[in-house]
């Protein structure tokens, strides 16, 4: 090998070198959350309606300075969408990243493994079927049925991976066996539903933001936080798969059990995401993407990186959507796949350029 | 000084009248001034204020209903409305604007489908009552719960009516209940009163009569799709029930409508065919197959663009098009307060000799003119004959 | 120490009843579901501070051999280290005691070097704290002259490159027992002499015990102490002094005619003429 054109002096030490480079991707993802704060206040700032700026800095900080109509606005209508798009995105890019490490494929998203599609299936039953379940203010047939048809498809695909093996082509077969399954269940569905809830469907698998309200958030993040702290151990772990299964197996890491849990926690976070605003696809995919260029693959920082780069998409998603067509609010998976596109595309060519 | 019989009467008197003074105060319940409570077609109870200055209508197409009401001018109260009516129907909505042009500048608060509806914009626009339908996807429904709680927080009451999932019921049931809410309670009743007495001539007839129920094919916006037999069971299909029509779908197709085998179709050989129109002038060359008909609408396009819609390949071939027991009407119907006007075009149809003397177009052109601002104008039914 | 015959069966062993420093193996047996690989395989007890090369026609069992040993693959028969049978070893205690380096090289991500490295130790090592991980990880990248190319992405390295983290991170486990499955497979001429060297001196110095499988046999003989011949059917040499090869054993195990001469610095050299057939005896000449 040759000598390394950029040798460092042999008085400055790896260590202190490293923490220089930990450091500027620190302040990568400091910038990200910056960039996060800055495309939250401009969801909340964008609407349909004509709202001038210092009025929405002015009802955040004191509601009751704002006329009836305007303070429902701001905080029944443009906040719980904002801060739902935030959790949403976040939890998607989390998940993304995780299961892109797990199977070890850059093109995996949370909903390889049929988890979206199942959890369509489940909310049309509970649409077709007319369900209602009331608690804490609200019908959580549909959100519930949702998770209901993720959870199901995950404990399918970990039943299947402990007793066929969990290696990563067996379980991404497994995850495409279930894909089409569920997508076929779901024209099933459609076909015997009523026109109210077929549009009901429709509605539901193009995503929206529309419904978020404050206690749905709530729900959601009591759900999401758990997942997030299970994700944080294992850091250190997902790491290590990074340099190699095998590598990782040498290490004692039980690779197996490590990508069903993995896969498990991905489906949950995203199930929790998606049950009550639908399907928004590219942001699992996207997001890891970007914040893996900003800041490499340690997973101290690849897994808060995706998650921020995942709200900030989501965040700017959400305002492209009430901005793009004036006086119609867009669902925002047209949104997310409309912009992800392009995004991915750039993404793809660029790597094939570097390498 | 009084006899003790007197004053006894008199303290008795006295006790009746305040009582029955004490009765009137406190049992009705203690309202705001100028609240009224009523109770919509979802069965909730609404308490709206008594003079409405600021509506909104979450179905553009709920202006004929509207109209009913406030004969003079219906978009006075308009503060903003759905968008659906000029997408959907642009003949009819055209004929409004040009009488009334406000309409134009009614803010739209969505577009057709109750997705597009924004619920910021309707906040916006500072409604006090916002009048729903039940269900029916261009519009925001009772199961938008969010979108009706936030407007309730923002202190918009929230109505809902119904044309569509049960016609014949609640057409008179919403009607009185705009009445109420507009404060033309006798318009109202003269409306659901003449409504009844129209539907009973029907129903009525066909209860003693109990003519057999001629087999019926009924098409669902002809020319839509590019091939054959989308049909309905609901919407339309609920005002063939009441004309005596048996729905050859019934039973077959899950919700309101579906699609059938065209084969099954040939071989079940329905007696009556029907399909409904959503074809204008304008779209004649654009949408060859649709069948023309609505407002402005010669009864010789409509009848040609009918002939034309027949003959496709799976329609030809029934026996009912063949010996010219072939029929198109108006698709709006379903979601119009005249929906009554159907079921004795049907019931004509279906059964014409017992319906010898039901004149529908008589008693359109009646609605029409003492319930709309509008003058009649146009085909809304043809017989291929 | 006994002399072991070099031909293939049952070799008395080491007595498991002291405890003897280093690795002996009885009666190892590993394989694949419905294909056994290695039938039973005796190594005499091998001491602290040897380099045993295993060496072996391709699929003739190297790596499942390492597999067996570092507990990736069910194995049946006594691994002893210092005397504890391995096989009945929780598998954290046999992790600390076995460093195992797989054939395939680090995969290629946009993780950087450093940061295999630290994952690396987390998971082996984790009592470990960060000073001391840090002061580590800069001494063995400091012995495999890897300090250049701490900070770059693995994606960036070449597999030479990429080999020598993986080497890095296996080294850095400080085992008792080192397992290295063909290290030298994608480094040129120069780097695979340094590896060797590497690997001897920190076996020497630790006092360490280490396979390594490999496909060269001129490093084979020259840096190894003994070795594990493994044949197509059966275990051809286990213990045996490298220097006490001789070409019978390689046509054997390889299938070729080859000679075995010292070169002018002493080295025992393999020259390989030809391959033959291998169910030819060797003093056949073949045409």
């Amino acid at each position: 090998m040759t000598p390394p054109a950029d040798a460092m002096p042999a008085d400055v030490s790896l260590a202190r070198r490293y923490r220089r480079f930990s450091g500027a991707r620190l302040a990568w993802i400091a910038a990200l959350a910056l960039a996060l704060a800055a495309g939250f206040v401009l969801d909340v700032a964008t609407g349909p309606s004509a709202f001038a700026f210092g009025d929405v800095v002015a009802g955040l900080l004191r509601p009751d300075v704002l006329p009836i109509d305007q303070r429902v606005i701001l905080w029944e209508v443009r906040l719980p969408q904002a801060v739902m798009a935030l959790l949403v995105g976040a939890a998607l890019g989390l998940a993304g990243a995780e299961m892109q490490t797990a199977l070890n494929n850059p093109l995996a998203s949370p909903f390889t493994l049929g988890v979206s599609a199942a959890a369509a299936v489940g909310a049309s039953v509970a649409i077709v079927g007319g369900l209602a379940l009331p608690a804490f203010g609200e019908n959580l047939a549909v959100p519930l049925g949702a998770f209901a048809g993720a959870a199901g498809a995950t404990l399918l695909v970990q039943l299947l991976a402990r007793r066929y093996g969990a290696s990563v082509d067996t379980v991404v077969l497994f995850g495409i066996a279930l894909l089409f399954c569920f997508e076929a269940l779901l024209w099933l569905l459609q076909y015997v539903a009523d026109s109210d809830s077929l549009q009901q469907i429709v509605f539901w698998t193009m995503g929206s933001l529309a419904r978020a309200a404050w206690n749905k958030i709530a729900i959601v993040a009591a759900v999401l936080a758990p997942c997030c702290a299970w994700s944080l151990r294992n850091v250190w772990a997902l790491t290590a798969l990074r340099s190699g299964e095998d590598q990782a197996r040498s290490f004692g890491i039980a690779v197996e059990r490590l990508r069903l849990a993995t896969l498990l926690r991905v489906s949950l976070s995203s199930a929790a995401a998606l049950s009550f605003v639908g399907i928004i696809g590219f942001v699992g995919l996207v997001g890891p993407h970007i914040a893996r260029l900003l800041v490499g693959e340690d997973h101290r920082h690849y897994l808060p990186a995706s998650a921020l780069a995942g709200a900030l998409m989501l965040s700017l998603a959400s305002t492209l959507s009430k901005t793009l067509i004036p006086g119609v609010v867009l669902p925002i998976g047209i949104i997310t796949a409309l912009v992800g596109v392009p995004m991915f595309m750039a993404l793809v060519l660029g790597r094939r350029r570097r390498a | 000084m009084m006899p003790a019989s007197t004053l006894f009467a008199f303290t008795v008197r006295a006790l009746i009248v305040l009582a029955a003074v004490q009765f009137c105060l406190f049992a009705t319940p203690a309202r705001a001034a100028g609240e009224i409570e009523l109770t919509d077609l979802a069965g909730r109870t609404v308490r709206v204020p008594a003079g409405v200055e600021r509506l909104l209508l979450g179905e553009g197409r709920l202006l004929p209903a509207l109209a009913i009401l406030e004969h003079d001018d219906p978009t006075r109260r308009l503060a903003g409305m759905m968008g659906e009516f000029e997408l959907l129907d642009p003949t009819g909505y055209e004929q409004w604007r040009r009488r009334f042009p406000r309409l134009e500048r009614v803010p739209r608060i969505g577009r057709s489908s109750s997705g597009s509806f924004s619920v910021e914009q309707a906040i916006a626009v500072r409604p006090q009552v916002a009048i729903f339908t039940l269900g029916g996807g261009h519009g925001p429904g009772d199961r938008d719960r969010e979108a009706i709680e936030r407007l309730q927080a923002a202190g918009t009451a929230v109505v809902f009516v119904d044309f569509r999932r049960e016609p014949l019921r609640n057409t008179p049931r919403s009607i009185r209940l705009l009445g109420a809410l507009l404060g033309q309670p006798q318009r109202a009743e003269a409306f659901a009163a003449h409504y009844e007495a129209q539907l009973a001539r029907v129903t009525e007839r066909l209860a003693r009569a109990r003519p057999a129920a001629p087999t019926v094919f009924l098409e669902n916006r002809v020319g839509l799709s590019e091939g054959c037999c989308d049909t309905m069971v609901g919407l339309v299909g609920q005002l063939l029930d009441a004309a005596g029509g048996g729905n050859i779908a019934r039973g077959l197709v899950p919700g309101d409508f579906g699609t059938l085998n065209p084969e099954w179709l040939i071989a079940r050989q329905p007696q009556v065919y029907i399909g409904t129109g959503i074809g204008s002038m304008a779209g004649a060359e654009r949408h060859p197959l649709r069948v023309i008909l609505g407002p402005g609408v010669p009864p010789e396009a409509a009848r040609a663009s009918l002939q034309r819609a027949v003959q496709r390949r799976a329609i030809a071939r029934l026996r009912a098009v063949q010996e010219g027991r072939a029929y198109a009407i108006w698709h709006h119907f379903y979601n119009s307060p005249f929906n009554v006007v159907a079921v004795q075009v049907f019931a004509k149809w279906l059964h014409p000799d017992l319906f010898a003397d039901l004149d529908p177009q008589a008693t359109l052109d009646d609605f029409y003119s003492r319930f709309q601002p509008l003058a009649l104008d146009g085909t809304y039914w043809i017989s291929l004959r | 120490m006994r002399q072991p015959v070099a031909a293939p069966g049952g070799v008395e062993g080491g007595s498991g009843a002291h405890t003897a420093a280093g690795l002996a193996l009885h009666g190892l047996a590993a394989g694949y579901p419905g294909r056994a690989v290695i039938r039973a395989l005796d190594l005499p007890r091998v001491p602290p501070g040897s380099l045993v090369g295993v060496l072996g026609a391709n699929a003739a069992g190297k790596s499942t051999l390492l597999k067996a040993i570092a507990g990736l693959r069910p194995a049946r028969g006594r691994i002893l280290l210092d005397g504890e049978d391995l096989n009945a070893c929780p598998p954290r205690e046999r992790l600390r005691r076995v460093g195992y380096l797989p054939q395939a090289l680090p995969q290629a991500s946009s993780l950087v070097a450093y940061e295999a490295m630290l994952a690396a130790l987390h998971a082996s090592r984790p009592e470990l704290g960060r000073a001391r991980t840090q002061a580590l990880i800069e001494a063995v990248f400091a012995s495999l002259g890897l300090a250049g190319i701490a900070l770059r992405p693995l994606d960036e390295l070449s597999g030479g490159q990429r080999q020598m983290v993986g080497l890095a991170q296996v080294i850095a486990r400080e085992s008792r027992l080192l397992l290295l499955d063909e290290p030298t497979s994608a480094l040129d001429l120069r780097w695979q002499l340094q590896v060797l060297q590497t690997v001897r001196t920190l076996v020497d110095r630790r006092q360490a015990i280490c396979l390594m499988a490999l496909h060269d046999l001129n490093l084979a003989l020259r840096f190894c102490d003994r070795l594990v011949v493994l044949g197509p059917d059966a275990v051809l040499a286990a213990g045996l002094p490298a220097r006490e090869v001789d070409a019978g054993l390689l046509h054997r195990a390889y299938g070729v005619q080859a000679r075995i001469e010292r070169c002018s610095h002493g080295y025992p050299v393999v020259l390989v003429d030809r391959a033959v057939d291998a169910a030819a005896s060797d003093t056949d000449p073949h045409p």
